[in-house]
This record gives structure tokens, sequence and C-alpha cells, in this order.
């Protein structure tokens, strides 16, 4: 607990103006929000000074106003300290965000699906396509932006929540 | 300089264990750039999650991983539990670490069956499949089916576990002891064995970390990385067990550290047994509704990392749920693994990751 009490200390004293809010989360989760323009100097920080070798996953949330993206980040010896870190896009008509995949080549993938999925651009990607939908889905004959990324809120499955609770007989 | 070639491995071929296509650009015998299409079985898995509620998507989170369901159930499970803030008792918690690693021995022998089918010991490929159906025997006798179970719960286990099960999983777990070292023996006395897993696909510590490796294939680069001991989740702070890592990164470590961790997988299960409490509530209630708030759980799944990123809105249905899959981020360094070997090392190489493309698609 007291390491990741540390880490946050150490992003607080060195890059205190660049982080627009900061707190722990629980014992070992520490939540930082940024600016998308200033997120890759934030990475190099906690990739090379806190030296956190390993990005996780990244996460897109849509919430309906704005995009979020999220980004966890973690080591492995023995520290159980999980950076997470907050991205919000408020231009909702075109989310840009700039690539990490220069300091964890593990983010490739992931920012892939981000892309793909939610629709925003990842900018200074090596390779920004389509990776779980296939390559030419939008040349497709729908071209509705919901269904273009379809994790986006927008999107509603075609079935209806299946539910377990009994139907009342007529 | 020879000419080149691009060879399409892929969806469907046997080197692959599952649909994906593998495009490999060979020159002569040797692959000089590898790219990975995945997404043939994507099913929007996450989005099910969101637009349901909560409890209603634990059966689909079996159906993310064939081959461990329950480890994904767990996951889940236990991520809702963090949010929601329960405890479940002593008793049930041992019971959710004795299905866990008896899936994880039967998941192991799986991909053993697999990989030793690859390097060519086809023998093999049939005799692991029959340890692993008195595991899935087991668990059958406990869930009530062989590979989607469905058994635990947000708040505790379905039910309890049948009579005579103690008995019977301790005696399988001295039997899997027995056998799991005579395939040992079978697999490391082959010279054709060693050939072609030594040597063969070699990661070192710190392009594992930066490509995001975890499990396996992680601990044999030589990281000690395991979120059982990390960050112990359940009871696993309370037993005794190592966590068995490679020096070389190479196919054989991996392939090493995934028989050490069913030996330790075995001896997890007789502990757990035994300090298993005689009372304890099996299921308790669960609120309806998920809290505001958001939790990272990761827990290890035999792949590696398992983790689910929930975000509760104050509702039954959860507002975001990210799954992490361990697979996902294994197979995407393997194009990494892959540029400068041998065709003929491909199948070992990918083999010895571990894929599972139920979880890599979602």
């Amino acid at each position: 607990m007291a390491d990741s009490q540390a880490h946050l200390i150490a992003l607080k004293d060195k890059h205190i103006n660049l982080l627009l809010h900061s707190e722990m989360l629980e014992e070992t989760r520490i939540k930082i929000q940024v600016s998308a323009e200033k997120l890759p100097e934030i990475m190099k920080f906690i990739a090379n000074e806190l030296k956190f070798p390993s990005l996780e996953s990244i996460t897109g949330v849509d919430w309906e106003t704005h995009f979020e993206v999220v980004y966890h980040i973690d080591r492995w010896d023995g520290d159980p300290t999980v950076i997470q870190v907050h991205v919000k896009l408020e231009n909702r008509d075109k989310p840009e965000i700039p690539s990490i995949t220069s300091i964890w080549a593990s983010a490739n993938w992931h920012e892939r699906e981000l892309f793909d999925l939610y629709g925003i651009y990842v900018s200074d990607h090596p390779n920004l396509k389509r990776i779980l939908l296939p390559e030419d889905w939008d040349e497709y004959e729908h071209k509705d932006p919901s269904v273009l990324y379809p994790m986006r809120r927008s999107y509603k499955l075609p079935e209806k929540p299946f539910s377990y609770k009994p139907q009342p007989k007529k | 300089m020879s000419e080149q070639m691009i060879i399409h491995m892929g969806p469907q071929h046997p080197v692959n264990h599952g649909l994906w296509t593998l495009k490999v650009r060979t020159e002569g015998e040797k692959v000089i750039d590898a790219e990975i299409l995945i997404g043939y079985i994507f099913r929007m898995i996450e989005k099910m999650a969101e637009s349901r509620p909560f409890n209603t998507f634990q059966p689909l989170a079996d159906r993310l991983c064939y081959v461990s369901a329950m480890s994904w159930e767990a996951s889940y499970v236990l991520a809702l539990e963090k949010l929601m803030g329960i405890e479940v008792s002593k008793r049930a918690q041992y019971l959710r670490v004795i299905m866990l690693e008896l899936q994880r021995i039967a998941s192991h022998l799986t991909w053993l069956s697999a990989f030793t089918a690859d390097v060519g010991i086809v023998t093999m490929q049939a005799l692991t499949f029959r340890e692993r159906e008195y595991i899935l025997d087991l668990l059958e006798h406990v869930a009530g089916s062989r590979m989607m179970y469905n058994y635990f719960r947000v708040g505790g286990l379905k039910h309890d576990i049948p009579k005579g099960f103690e008995e019977d999983a301790r005696n399988l777990t001295h039997f899997l002891d027995k056998r799991i070292g005579e395939y040992e023996d079978m697999t490391e006395d082959s010279k054709v064995f060693r050939l072609r897993t030594k040597n063969v696909g070699i990661l070192d510590k710190e392009t594992a970390l930066n490509m995001g490796a975890t499990g396996p294939v992680l601990r044999a680069s030589g990281v000690r990385g395991d979120i059982r001991k990390i960050e112990p989740y359940l009871v696993y702070d309370e037993l005794d067990f190592e966590v068995p890592i490679g020096t070389n990164g190479d196919c054989y470590s991996r392939f090493r550290v995934r028989m050490d961790e069913m030996l330790q997988s075995t001896k997890i299960i007789r502990q757990a047994l035994d300090n298993l409490p005689g009372e304890g509530e099996i299921s308790q209630k669960a609120p309806r509704k998920l809290p505001k708030g958001e939790v990272y759980f990761r827990t290890a799944d035999p792949r590696g990392e398992a983790g689910f990123y929930i975000i509760g809105n104050d509702d039954k249905i959860p507002y975001r749920v990210k799954i992490k899959s361990p697979a996902y981020s294994n197979l995407a360094l393997s194009s990494h693994l892959l540029r400068g070997v041998k065709v003929a090392d491909i199948a070992p190489i990918v083999a010895s990751i571990d894929l599972c493309m139920g979880e890599i698609d979602r």
C-alpha cells in the first residue's frame, strides 16, 4: 500500500501541472486523468521513471457526451499497483488520441481495437486498421456511424435483453 | 537473394488451433515477416455484457474460453463482488480455489495435447485427453456440465459439492501427479521433442514485458509474474505454493513452466481440501444493482492475467465491461517471435503460446 502511495506522490512531484485529476481508487489502484496532448509525456514518465514495464489493456468508454480512454499499466516484480490513466476526448465527431505504441509495443493491438470498435483515431500508429471487424467493413452498405463502430452506445443489440423472470400465464 | 513468397496459414490450418490467419512472408525456409489476422468469431461479448443484467451475462462469460470456462466465470464474478464489496464465506472460497485449480490442470492438459502433437509426439495427444476427461468428470459431478459450468455465483456458489467429492478429488490429484511424471518422461526423453523446442522462439525478459506477455509465456522468460502471489485473491495467500519460472524464454521453458504449474496445482488442491472448513454459507444474498463505481480486477487465468474492467452505474446492467484477455496479448507478440525463424518452427512457437480464439475474438 505504501508503495502505491509513493508512486502517486512521485507522479505529483514531477507532473502536478499535467494531472487534471488524481486519486487512489483502492489500496493499489491509482487513478489519474490527463489531457490527450500530454498523454505521451506522462506515459514516458510512468514507463521510464516509475518503471512500469507493461501495459495491460486499453479500454474505450462511450459516455454519450464524450469518449474516455482508460489505460491500465502494471508491473510484475511483486508490486500490486495498477496505474489507471484516463483521457477524456471531448470532440465526439472527431475523437483523436496519440499512440503510445513506441513506449509499450503491446499497445499496438489494443489501439487498433479502439479504432475498430469506437472509431477513435489513433495518430502516429504504425498500422492503424480494423482488427476484429472485417477490413472492408466501411464499404458495406451501412454508412451509419453507430453501425460502423459497434461498441458505441448508439448501437443497440437487435435482441431483447434476456430475462429469467417467469412470464405470467394467460 | 531468393524469391519471396507469402504463405497463408489459416483460417483453418492444423497449426492454428482455432480460426485465425497467419500470413507469413518467406524467403526460402526463412520467415521474413508474419502478420496475424483475427476476428473470425467476433461475437461482441463486451456489448452483450453491457446490454443485460449482470447475473444473466455469467453463462456467457463461460463461453469466453471453451477450455477454461471456470476461470473466466470466476474472473467475472470476483470482479463484481469486488465492486459490490461482498465477502463470501471461507468454505465457498476454498471450494472456488479447488475448482479453479482443477480447471487449470484441465486447460494445461489440453494445451499439452496440442503442443506435443505439433512437435511430433502424436501419442500424447490422446493420452492427455484421457486424464483431462477424469477432471471434467469430476467437475461435471459438481456443476452438472462437462465444459460450460455456470457454477460460480455472485455471493458464493450455485450449490454445495456432492457427497464423496473430497475423496475423489484427492485421489485424482495423486493420480495426476503420477501421470504428469510419466508425461515428462515421454517428452523429455524424446530427442525430437528436445530438438524442436530448445532454443526455438526465444523471448527475452525486456521484450516479453514490453510486448505485454502474460502467464506462462512471461514466466518462461524469467519474470515471477503471477497474480496469485502479487495480488492474492480468494484464499491463495493462505496456501503454500511456488511460482515456477523458466530461464531461457524458449518453447521448452514454456513447456517446463506449464508442467511445473500442474504439479503446483495438485499441491494447492490437496492443501485446500485439507483446510476446507466444514461449515460455511455457500450462497449468500447479493444486491440486485451494481453500485456506482469502477473496478479493475485481475485473476491468474491458465493463460495469464485475465482482467475485467467493470463500470457500474447504479443499475443492474453494467455500463461498461472490458475483458482483458491474456491470449490476446500473447498472440499479439507471436508475430515478433516468428520473425527470422524457419518455417518448420512456426508450429512449436504458435503452439507454445496456448491460444484460445474464444477469448481473443471475444
